[in-house]
């Protein structure tokens, strides 16, 4: 440690170059963090008034104030990270989103894909709610190994059968890769988005939830109004007959 | 070559979350001006930050 000290006596451009470097990366995580996130922004300029407020008090000499706003700058990092964790899960999330993303995915036949929607009309007639995510190139294994396992292959009756209202399996959703339903009672993360309307329930919040973190679609059948929605990339539309909906998934997964 | 790859890849690597999280991964530009404009700021505000803190060393020479 003795000799590195002495580097940097003999030699304090590269102490300067290594310490600037050093703060660069804390300084540049900050502004991305300011710019992304508007609450982080208006944290950021609080803490830097605060501190300009430490240094000052401290350079003029202001007893009170010198002691104080250093107190409140050390608990203040500790403030913003409480008050920003769920956007910084959010970036990492994101982060993940990339990290996963597999050059391929298993697409599926044309026979599933009308599987898919003529259970999701029918569904939808008989009011039963439904959540049905479809994986694209990010793996949703995470939320396969909480579920039930079936790794079956996907038949309109079986689809009913799942969401029907007594069934254990009815709650969560189905993860469908390619041709097969991989699992049923599979639970997401509720999306945080307040531009959603506060009627929107739980199974839609989730199935915006899974699309913000995923690049996967997903079909959510409403159990009070038959409705069905689609989400994707963390934008749900409606979509109101089967033409429309099997021309979306043909679209997403590529015909 | 290989080895200054490498060597360039671990400084910019802090700096990973700001580009993979600035755009689409299809408009390269897009993508780099908006982490240029994140590192110019920053570059700002640390080179003010080198200015006052190594003051004496900086400009005694």
């Amino acid at each position: 440690m003795e000799s590195i000290i002495e580097f940097f006596n003999n030699y304090p451009v590269v102490r300067i170059c290594l310490d600037a470097y050093l703060t660069l990366i804390i300084v540049s995580l900050l502004v991305f963090l300011s710019f992304k996130f508007k609450k982080i922004f208006v944290l950021s300029v609080v803490g830097i008034f605060i501190g300009v407020v430490a240094w000052f008090a401290k350079e003029v000499g202001l007893e009170i104030s010198k002691r104080v706003y250093p107190v409140l700058f050390g608990s203040y990092i500790i403030i913003v990270v409480v008050l920003t964790a769920p956007e910084i899960r959010k970036l990492m999330e994101s982060n993940r989103k990339i990290d996963t993303r597999a050059d391929m995915f298993i697409s599926s036949t044309e026979a599933t894909r009308e599987a898919i929607v003529e259970a999701v009309f029918h569904m939808s007639s008989t009011k039963v709610g439904a959540l049905i995510t479809i994986e694209q190139h990010n793996s949703l294994d995470q939320y396969a190994e909480r579920a039930i396992q079936l790794n079956s292959d996907i038949s309109k009756e079986l689809l009913e059968q799942i969401f029907i209202k007594d069934s254990p399996l009815h709650d969560g959703g189905v993860i469908i890769r390619g041709n097969k339903i991989v699992c049923a009672g599979a639970y997401y993360v509720l999306t945080q988005d307040e531009t959603l309307d506060k009627t929107v329930g739980s199974r839609h919040r989730a199935g915006v939830g899974i699309s913000e973190v995923t690049d996967s679609l997903t079909i959510i059948v409403s159990e009070e109004t038959g409705a069905v929605h689609v989400a994707t990339a963390g934008c749900m539309v409606a979509i109101d007959n089967k033409a429309a909906l099997l021309e979306y998934v043909n679209l997403f997964l590529g015909k | 070559m290989k080895l200054l790859s490498s060597i360039i890849e671990i400084i910019t690597s802090p700096f990973s979350v700001a580009l993979r999280n600035s755009g689409n991964g299809k408009n390269y530009l897009i993508t780099f001006a908006k982490v240029g404009f994140v590192l110019l700021v920053s570059a700002l505000i640390v080179t003010a930050l080198v200015l006052y803190y190594y003051r004496e060393i900086i400009f005694n020479h």
